[in-house]
Formats: structure tokens, C-alpha cells, sequence
């Protein structure tokens, strides 16, 4: 055993009795040893006596968080992560609402200009506010722009807003320009904001509007002459005609007809969605195409030529030179036929818009050979489970690349109240 | 040392607040010096919590003190990776009066520098038995090593000290 191993422990009196005789006897025996152990006992003095020893501090505090209880919460539920997962996640929803917030008020702002300036256009447009509608019809030709001339006015040439717009500023109702409650010029007098009628409302006050509707319809039915039949019914029934049928039988391949109803405007809905109830809808298109425009356009053209015949009848009545007399003959044997064309292109026009067109496509359902078998619900709720599992992947996926996308945003807010947190704590 | 008084009675160990009273200021000391003043009221209070839940375990096969340090030397290891705390320091005060000072043959400064040269494991051992008065066995259950392990580290400690003394003054002269 090595005495000098056991000289420092020899000092502390960590050895045993018998060790400690022995130690002594080899001290006794050694004066390098006696040395040794004088300086190992200074040492160990002046290390305890000279240690560097810290007054404490914080006892009140330990026995307050003993007296609480002590509990320790998870991480997650400490007070430092609350505040920083909070701040975090209202930093994230405000970057996400407010571009949406922000949209919804540019989009305000577009709707109210537009508004304003549907506004404007509309009082310009429709300066004879100030004539009503029969005023309109009866002062056309004869007042506002032939002033007698049997010459067609320029003006009076073109479409029926080209019209409107002449006859709104020759009118003798017209006044000058005023400004309304939006500071903006018309051509109609001062009338209160409160009763301008919109010129929607106006037009549809003004004239009847027209309407070609027609519809679409390719029915699967199980068997064609039967729903054939049952068409016609439906149309006749609604006071409706068949315009055209036709029929396909042929050995070897499915049957098919095709039908083309007319029926008046009023029964055009409720014929279709009889029709489609005469088997399983394949196709279905409805469309519908305004000639109101058109209408008014060739109404007034007729008015206009007819005013022109009347012209050309009394200067006929009145020519008595031959050569005048067959001249005015001339021109009028052509106004009339502009009139007999006007007037048929009218009659068509009003005649497809009173009358609506149903063109109907039967088919024959194709027999099955076997049965249909349902799914099995294991496959069917398979399949489920598998696509709602997608969807909450993808639900995920997409917070993720939230968060990601975010986190320059986030995490340094997150760290920044945590920080603070744990500062306030200590 | 305090083995005798620190066993406790059943109503001490129930109450531990009383346990806190008695050796917050042993614990709160070996706390400071092993991660500094910052961190040491935060490990004691650490320690003793700790203590509080683990209250029911201690079978009374060491003292109270010893037990305690023994956490103490847990959460101490556990704040210092946390922090990133400095090893643990043996300082020295200028207390002592001029008559002490002739009578040792020690030169403080020597001292303390030889003490800072000393490995974390002897400074460990120095601090537990020198500083906080621990016996072999109680630094050795500290410590969770056997007691031989402790005996050899500090006389190694010891060695090396007196070797730098040694050196120290030779460079002196």
C-alpha cells in the first residue's frame, strides 16, 4: 500500500484505526512525510477557511413555489410557450385575413365607381326622362325631325339608341344641362334624385321587350314512341305546337326521335321541365337572345317609311306634271317595299320571340345484359375513408406550407415574447 | 457531520418547507459555486422541488444533506449544459488576519492558481470534502462513485497542488 496515497486521507481521518498506526509510525520514522503533511493541512485549511463562501438569496421564493405545490407542467402548457405559440398564431391569421379584408375593400371601392358611372351614363343616355313613353311614339317622325321634309333625317337611320339619342336632344322637353345630386351633367330637367327612374326600369316601362328563348334537350327514355307521344301531349298542353318530328327505328340500333316544339313564351319553363322529366337528362341547354333592340329598330324604321308613303301620297295628289308623277311613283313604289320588308322582318322577329322553341332529342336506353351490382359498402366506405384521408393530407400539406411560408413572420415573434417570458420569470 | 440530525424525524420529512429552512443555504452555496450566483437560486429552487416529489423515496440510507446534494449535483449538471456555466471555481477570499497569514507556509496566490488548474473531477472532489465539509463517503454517494474513487481523486488533487506550489516557488526564486 502506498503511504502516500493514504496520507491525505490519513489527515481527513478517513482511514481505518490499524491504518492510522501504521501511518503514524512511518510519520514518526520520515521527516519528509512530517512535511508533507504540515503542507497538505495548510492547504486544506486555508481552502476551507478562505473558500469563497456566497450569501443566499431566493429562500422565500423556493418555499412559495414548494408551497404551490411544485407541480411541474409540460413544456407545452408553461406560460412562456402560451404567450409565444399566441402571438405566433395572431401574427399568422392577421397576414392571412388582411390581403382578404384588403381585396374586399378594392372591390368596394371598384363597385362604387362603376356604380356612379352607370349612373352618369344611364341619365345621359336616356335624356327624355322628361318625355314619356307615349310621347315618345307619337312625337317620333313628325315632330322632332322631319319638321314637314319628306327627307329622312340622318339621325333617324341606324339603330334605336341612335334614335333615342336624337329624339332626346331635339326634344322640345329637353332643358339645359343640370347637375343632379352627384354633380354630374344630364339632359334632363331638375327632377328630385328620388323619383329618376333607373334606365333599366325605364326601358322595360318604355316597350315591351322580346325574347327568342330555346332550349335543348337530349332525354335517355326506355321507350321512344311512348315518350314521344307524352311530349306532344306536354306541348299541346301548354298551348304549344310540333313544328317537326322525326323518327328512327332501324333494325340492330337503339331508337331515337327528334322533336321540335313551339310554344308560347309564357309555358316555355314549364314545358321544359316536363320534358325532362320524361326520362334521364343527357344534355340540357337553355339560351335566349334579346331582339328587343331589333324590334324597336325595325319599328321605328317602319314608322319613319310610313310617314315617307303619307309624304309621297299627298305630293302625288298634288303633282300634275307627268314627269314629276311618275318620279314620285318611283320613290314611292320603293318605300313600300322597304315597308312590306320591314314590317315581315318584324313579324318574324316577334313571332320566334312570342313563340319559344323546344328542340327535343329521344334516345333509347340501352338494355343491360347483367345487373348493376351496387357497391359492396366495405369498397364504398374504402374509398371513402381513403379520400377523406387525402383531404385531411392535403388540409395538412397546406398548413404547412402556412406555416413555413409564415415563419419569417411568426417564429421571431414567437421568440421575442418567449424571451420576455422567461425574463419576467426570473 | 450533520447525519445525526439531518435523519429527521416522519414529521420532518413531511414537511418541506421545514427542510427547505434548514438546508436552503448549504444547498443554495453548492449551487453557486458550481454555476454561479445568476443560476444558483433558480437550482436550489429546482433541487428542492425536485426533492419535494421525490420526498417519498428517500429511505433514509444517507442524510438528509447528503440526499439533498446529491440532487443538487443533478440539477447543477442540468443547468450547466443549459447555460453553458463556466466548470466550477474554487475562489479564494482575502479574509484571513495578518497573524494567520504567518503562520502558513501556503501562498494564497500560488494556491489559487493551482487550484484553478486542477481538473474538473478533483476540483469536484476539493469542493464536496475541502469547501462543503462532505466526508469520503457522503461525497462518494454525491457524487455516485465509491468511496475509493474518492479517496485516490483527492489525493491526486492534493499532489498536483503541491506540485504547483512547488513550481511556483522555484519560479519566484
Amino acid at each position: 500500500m502506498n503511504m502516500r496515497e493514504d496520507l491525505k486521507a490519513f489527515i481527513d481521518n478517513e482511514v481505518s484505526e490499524q491504518e492510522r498506526t501504521r501511518i503514524l509510525k512511518e510519520i514518526e520514522n520520515s521527516p519528509e512525510l512530517q512535511a508533507e503533511v504540515i503542507e497538505l493541512r495548510q492547504m486544506s485549511r486555508v481552502i476551507k477557511e478562505e473558500a469563497w463562501q456566497p450569501q443566499p438569496v431566493g429562500l422565500e421564493r423556493t418555499l412559495g413555489a414548494l408551497a404551490s405545490g411544485g407541480n411541474r407542467t409540460p413544456w407545452w402548457m408553461g406560460k412562456s410557450f402560451q404567450w409565444a405559440f399566441g402571438a405566433g398564431c395572431i401574427v399568422i391569421f392577421a397576414a392571412i385575413l388582411f390581403p382578404v379584408f384588403g381585396q374586399s375593400k378594392d372591390a368596394a371601392k371598384v363597385w362604387n365607381r362603376s356604380s356612379g358611372a352607370d349612373e352618369s351614363i344611364a341619365l345621359e343616355a336616356t335624356g327624355g326622362y322628361s318625355a314619356a313613353p307615349s310621347d315618345m311614339k307619337s312625337s317620333a317622325p313628325s315632330e322632332g325631325l322631319f319638321n314637314g321634309s319628306p327627307q329622312l333625317d340622318e339621325k333617324s337611320k341606324g339603330t334605336a339608341g341612335e334614335w333615342r339619342d336624337s329624339v332626346a336632344m331635339k326634344s322640345p322637353a329637353a332643358s339645359a344641362p343640370a347637375r343632379n345630386q352627384r354633380g354630374m351633367t344630364s339632359t334632363m330637367p331638375n327632377i328630385p334624385p328620388g323619383e329618376l327612374p333607373s334606365a333599366d326600369a325605364y326601358f322595360k316601362s318604355a316597350q315591351p321587350r322580346f325574347e327568342i328563348k330555346t332550349a335543348n334537350l337530349a332525354v335517355e327514355v326506355i321507350d321512344v314512341p311512348k315518350a314521344q307521344q307524352e311530349a306532344e301531349t306536354v306541348a299541346k298542353a301548354v298551348g304549344g305546337r310540333v313544328e317537326s318530328s322525326q323518327k328512327s327505328d332501324d333494325e340492330g340500333q337503339l331508337a331515337s326521335a327528334e322533336l321540335t316544339f313551339r310554344v308560347p313564351v309564357a309555358s316555355f319553363e314549364t314545358a321544359v321541365n316536363r320534358l325532362r322529366k320524361l326520362g334521364r337528362v343527357l344534355n340540357d341547354s337553355l339560351s335566349g337572345q334579346d331582339v328587343t333592340g331589333q324590334v324597336a329598330d325595325t319599328s321605328a324604321r317602319l314608322k319613319v317609311m310610313k310617314a315617307e308613303e303619307d309624304q309621297y301620297v299627298e305630293l302625288l295628289k298634288a303633282t300634275k306634271k307627268i314627269g314629276e308623277v311618275l318620279s314620285v311613283k318611283e320613290r314611292l313604289s320603293q318605300v313600300r317595299q322597304e315597308i312590306e320588308s320591314l314590317e315581315a322582318s318584324n313579324k318574324v322577329l316577334k313571332s320566334q320571340a312570342a313563340e319559344s322553341t323546344i328542340n327535343l332529342s329521344l334516345t333509347e336506353k340501352p338494355s343491360e345484359n347483367k345487373p348493376r351490382q351496387d357497391p359492396e359498402w366495405s369498397e364504398d366506405a374504402w374509398s371513402r375513408a381513403v379520400s377523406s384521408l387525402s383531404s385531411v393530407g392535403r388540409g395538412l400539406g397546406r398548413a404547412g406550407v402556412y406555416l413555413f411560408v409564415f415563419s419569417p413572420i411568426w417564429i421571431p415573434v414567437a421568440l421575442l415574447v418567449w424571451w420576455l417570458a422567461r425574463r419576467n420569470r426570473r | 457531520m450533520q447525519a445525526a440530525t439531518d435523519m429527521g424525524t416522519q414529521r420532518d420529512l413531511n414537511d418541506i418547507g421545514a427542510i427547505a429552512r434548514e438546508h436552503y443555504d448549504t444547498v443554495y452555496r453548492f449551487c453557486a459555486r458550481r454555476v454561479g450566483i445568476d443560476a444558483a437560486a433558480d437550482t436550489a429552487q429546482e433541487t428542492f422541488l425536485t426533492a419535494q416529489r421525490a420526498l417519498a423515496k428517500f429511505r433514509g440510507a444517507s442524510s438528509l444533506s447528503t440526499w439533498l446534494l446529491g440532487i443538487a449535483n443533478n440539477e447543477c449538471r442540468r443547468m450547466a449544459r443549459k447555460r453553458r456555466c463556466e466548470p466550477p471555481t474554487i475562489e479564494l477570499t482575502e479574509m484571513g488576519s495578518a497573524e494567520h497569514h504567518e503562520e502558513t507556509i501556503i501562498n494564497r496566490q500560488a494556491l489559487q492558481q493551482a487550484l484553478a488548474k486542477l481538473s474538473g473531477e478533483h476540483r469536484e472532489v476539493v469542493l464536496l470534502h475541502e469547501v462543503e465539509g462532505l466526508s469520503y463517503e457522503e461525497a462518494a454517494l454525491v457524487l455516485g462513485v465509491p468511496v475509493g474513487t474518492v479517496k485516490s481523486r483527492l489525493h491526486h488533487a492534493f499532489a498536483n497542488l503541491r506540485k504547483s506550489l512547488t513550481e511556483y516557488q522555484e519560479v519566484a526564486r
